[in-house]
Order: structure tokens, then sequence, then C-alpha cells
């Protein structure tokens, strides 16, 4: 089931487009992550979401109820900001129960809940801390507690782990994965790390320039992208461009066989890791490693193929030096091609 | 090393010239109030002055009264003050035109002239009272009530509401506008309508600030002579008046009672420091999120 349903949403700053034309399907207890470089719109759109700002044009519908006109404070869709601004003045059990507090929910009633949330977020023993008294990791767990308390329609999480350090933000990144899923709560999260984003998501979408470019699954989107704009967010890629005549694809790079039928234009596109090093044959393409740069699990190499640059990842156990002769094999059926 | 000490001694010279004159005041008017004025050959310490000024009738009522009218109007300016900052900033003008730079004119207005405002306005025979009574709300103008020079103090406490507003709005509107940014979406996310956002949001997070704005109008009112004198009643008569008119009499030896009624109202400023203090130390209790 749909709970989430926008529609033709647009939204400009100052004759600036900020969102264009957003379509976008959220089914119940999915973990959709949006994805894009800063300023593409995406925490726009979140705080649309939750009612923060209002759009220029489009609806938002959770379930069949049109939310347009439904004020920030009706809305149950719940915003934990990257800056995650607990009430500082609040101790951690205060913040957590904020929310059911001003739905004049019975005392005992939040205290139940409240328990139960400091439980499942393990946050014992900080009941009465006030936020400057907690680590990152545990101010990020009462900002999710506080807004899990009044149970949304949707979490909307904006940036949430981009102040953690590397070992914090992947123990949160599991730990929010693991409860969304435990919970069956809707959920999503606005992040500009591709990584985060392919690990976490049931469904991604890509924002550039305030339009979703793809939205798809992770493996989707990073296996079949539907542009090179969408392509190059995921980072280092190669192209080649060319035709092809009679199941051979011509390029300045040499002939490689395809099943692919005829074509005046044709670009392929390999990721590093799509393309290996190999024994020189046939449809091999040759060249010398120009550079390498070391990054722990892997090596990136730019290896030059006349006057072209191939960008090659590899795993350690296979070591190239500068200025050394490779040959490289790619498989022109498996690669993503755009016409 | 040398350079921890480098800016103490760099801050000597100042400190020399403020705190010189703050020990010395406070040392001559400490040993006057306690008998030793050798001026007058008074060179014996004594408690007596304090005992005398204590157990005075007029010295009970000037302390209830400067209290009572400096409480009063640092507590209405401050409800005021804190209501008016809360308007500005749903205001459309908050951005900050001519308009709402208005309300800081009576901050930049003496004393003095405050007073003379204050009686213009609200004297039996000021513009309020021919307002009144041309509109025909009152028979005569005698019948307007005397705010000046009444005992209640109302027209010493309109004075000091008058200019203690402005401050207080001035002190309470930016740390307002700066917690509203920043908390009262994410309150109202969580459910609070306008009066719960400003009650158990914004209100909790200003008070400190809005607690030492009432420590610093306090404590100036309660001290101050010009207000006072040119508005209030010849009796009770304010603490600063009462050692005024101690001081100047031209019996010296009324002196030492005008010290122990400065050391009074020295004390007072004291325990309101001390309260300031204490208020920082709460406001530092959840400030470095």
């Amino acid at each position: 089931m749909a709970i989430i349903y926008l529609k033709n949403i647009n939204k400009s700053y100052d004759n600036k487009v900020v969102l264009k034309d957003i379509n976008l399907i959220i089914n119940e207890g999915q973990l959709v992550v949006l994805l894009g470089p800063s300023g593409s719109g995406k925490t726009t759109l979140l705080h649309g979401i939750a009612g923060m700002i209002d759009f220029d044009q489009g609806d938002i519908f959770f379930g069949d109820q049109l939310m347009n006109h439904v004020s920030i404070d009706k809305r149950n869709a719940v915003l934990v900001d990257q800056n995650l601004l607990l009430f500082p003045h609040m101790t951690v059990e205060s913040n957590i129960a904020f929310g059911l507090k001003m739905r004049r929910v019975k005392k005992s009633v939040i205290k139940q809940k409240v328990d139960e949330l400091i439980r499942l977020l393990e946050l014992e023993g900080h009941e009465k801390k006030y936020p400057n008294e907690l680590s990152g990791g545990q101010m990020q767990r009462v900002a999710i507690a506080r807004a899990l308390a009044i149970e949304p329609e949707v979490l909307l999480l904006d940036e949430p782990f981009s102040k953690l350090d590397i070992m914090l933000r992947k123990n949160m990144q599991e730990f929010v994965r693991a409860l969304q899923k435990k919970l069956n709560i809707t959920l999503i999260m606005v992040t500009h790390d591709q990584e985060e984003a392919l690990s976490m998501a049931d469904q991604v979408a890509l924002l550039l320039y305030g339009e979703i470019k793809q939205y798809a699954s992770p493996n989707e989107i990073y296996e079949k992208p539907v542009s090179k704009e969408v392509a190059d967010f995921f980072g280092v890629r190669n192209y080649f461009e060319g035709k092809i005549i009679d199941g051979e694809f011509h390029s300045p790079l040499g002939r490689f066989s395809t099943h692919l039928s005829d074509c005046e234009k044709i670009t392929f596109m390999f990721r590093p890791e799509q393309i290996s090093f190999g024994e020189k044959q046939k449809d091999s393409i040759e060249g010398i490693v120009k550079r390498r740069v070391y990054s722990g699990d892997k090596v990136m190499y730019t290896i030059d193929v006349r006057d072209f640059e191939i960008y090659v990842s590899s795993f350690i156990h296979k070591d190239f030096k500068v200025g050394e002769e490779v040959a490289l094999q790619a498989n022109f059926d498996k690669a993503v091609y755009f016409i | 090393m040398r350079k921890k000490i480098k800016p103490y001694i760099m801050l000597i010279p100042v400190m020399v010239f403020i705190l010189g004159i703050f020990i010395v005041g406070i040392v001559s008017g400490l040993l006057q109030s306690f008998g030793y004025f050798p001026a007058i050959g008074l060179k014996t310490l004594t408690l007596q002055y304090y005992k005398d000024v204590l157990s005075s009738p007029s010295f009970i009522r000037a302390l209830r009264f400067s209290f009572s009218t400096s409480f009063i109007s640092s507590l209405v300016a401050v409800v005021l003050g804190v209501l008016f900052s809360y308007l500005l900033l749903y205001d459309r003008r908050r951005k900050g035109g001519p308009l709402v730079n208005i309300y800081k004119v009576p901050i930049i207005v003496p004393h003095t002239i405050a007073a003379l405002l204050i009686f213009i306005l609200f004297t039996q025979s000021g513009w309020v009272a021919r307002l009144m009574y041309h509109l025909g709300f009152i028979e005569d103008m005698k019948y307007f009530k005397p705010l000046i020079f009444d005992r209640q103090g109302l027209g010493v406490i309109m004075a000091y509401v008058w200019k203690g507003l402005p401050f207080i709005t001035l002190v309470t509107f930016d740390i307002l506008r700066s917690v509203e940014n920043k908390y009262a979406k994410t309150a109202a996310n969580l459910g609070a309508n306008h009066f719960q956002v400003f009650w158990y949001i914004l209100l909790p997070l200003i008070l400190p600030t809005v607690a030492s704005g009432f420590i610093i109008i306090f404590a100036f009112s309660f001290g101050a002579f010009e207000i006072p004198y040119l508005l209030g009643p010849s009796t009770p008569k304010a603490l600063p008046i009462l050692s005024y008119i101690h001081y100047n009499s031209v019996n010296l030896a009324d002196r030492p009672y005008a010290m122990v009624i400065n050391m009074c109202i020295a004390l007072c400023g004291f325990i309101t420091v001390g309260l300031y203090v204490l208020t920082f130390q709460f406001i530092k209790k959840y400030n470095n999120q």
C-alpha cells in the first residue's frame, strides 16, 4: 500500500527552482533514501513532507488523505534534523516524552512508552541526563526515540549520521536499519553519501538540480543507471563511445564483440570494478599504468590507452607499478549503454 | 607562564581605576556607617547607627517602598517585554524597519526626562486627565486618580516600566529569535501548538536571559535616586531619598545614618549580583550542546 504519494511537487526560492515536478510513491514500511549533492533540493523535499514549508505546487497524500493544508503539528510526519535539536533544558526522558505530553497523553501511558523506547534505543542509565552530557551516538538515539514516541506515519531523517565519526556512523546505520525493520515504520532519509544510501535503502531516489533522475532499488540504480548523470553521481566511470557494425563495437580503443544490433552512436559505461586486468588477447585493451592510488582494500589505477584514460579498481593482491604495461578485459555484453 | 600573566598585567590600569573607586567608596562608607568619621571627631567603631536605622519605622517604610516599586516595575517590565518580544517575532516587520526600532527610543531617554514625561501625562492636570475629562469619562479633572506622588508609587512604577520594558525587549528579542529559529519548528513537528511552543520551549530557554534582565533593572531601580525623587510621595520615601536627606543634613553627625542606608542598598546590590551569577551557572548547565 502506498502510504506517501508526492504528486507534481514544485518549489522555488527567489525565482530559483529548487524542486521540479517531483513524483514519488513510498510504500508502507519502506526505507527510502533521497540521495543527492548539496543544493539538490532533498532537504527542502523532506521539510515539505514534514509540513515545515509549503510547496508552490503539487499535492502530498498520506494514504488517501491530502496533507497540503494540514499544519506541521497535526501532520504526524516527524523530522530528525541533522543537528538533532534536542531540547537542551530537558532531560533524556523529558525529550522523549515531549510529543506525548503535547498531545496530553496520560502520565502513566507516557511513562510506559518512554521506558519502552529507552530500552529499545539502548539508553538505560541516561534517563536523567541532559543532552550536553551525552555522546553523539546517544544524542542521535534520543532524537530518534523522541520522534518514535508519537508513532509517526513516517519518520524523516535529514543527514542523520553526517556528524558522526566513521565507526559510530556504521553502527548507527545498522541500528536504524534494524530498528526500521523491527518496527516496520516508513522512513525517508536524506543523505549525500552514496554508500550510506545503497547500504540502507529499500528504494533510492536520486535528486539532481531539483529533479528525481531515477527512483529504483539500490542494485538497479547502481548497476543500471538510466542516464550518464545518474551514473556519474555514483563515482568514477569509463565511457566508451562508438558504433556497432555487424555485432562489433567500433571505438577509438579498438573493436569488441557484442550481441547488440547495429547502431550509429552508442556509449558503453563501465565502472572501475567492471574492468579487470588479464592476459593479452583479441578483445583486450592494452595500456600503460599512469597513476596508482592505494585506498586500503583496493587500488585505483589510471591506465593510459592511446590518449584515453581508463579507470580500473583492483584488489590489492594484483599490484602493478606506474609505467607497467597491462591488458584490460571488459565485457561489453554486460555493460550498461546509452544510445 | 608569561603569556598567562600578560592579560592581567595589561588590565591593571583599568582595574585600578574601576576597583579603586569602588573599594575606596565602599570602605569609606562602611567605616562611616560604623561611626568612624574622624572629620567630626567620631573615632569609635559602633553598631549603634545600624541599630537606630534598622529599628526606625521610616527606614522600614522606605525599604518596603523601594522594594515594592522596584520589584513590581521590574516584574511588569519583564512580563510585558517578553510578550512584546514575542509579538515582534511574529510581526511581519521582524526583519527590522524603523517602526520596529521605535520601541528602543525610551532606552536613550534619560531618567529625569522619563520622569518629566510621566509627570506631564499623569498628574491630575496632565494630558491623560484632560483627555478623560474632555471625553466625558470624569466630571472634573480632580476626580482623576492621583498617580504621581501617590503612596503606592504608581508614578515611579510607570516611569521604571517605561524605561525597563524596551531594555528587556532588547535583551530578549535576539535570544528569542535565535531560540525560535532553532527549536520552534522541531517542537511543532512533534505536535506542539503555538502556545505550547512558547510555554515549554521558548520561555524556559530565554528564562535565564530574562532573569538576568530582571536582576539588572531591579538592582538599578532599587538604588536609583532621580525618579522616586521627582515622582515619589513625600512619605514613604525611597531608600536613596532617605539616604540623601541624611547625607545632606546640616548636622554632619547624621552622615553615618546615610552610610548605613547606603550599605543596605549596596548589600541588596551584592545579593542581586549573586543571583545574577547563579543565573549564569544555570545557563551553563545546558547551553553547551
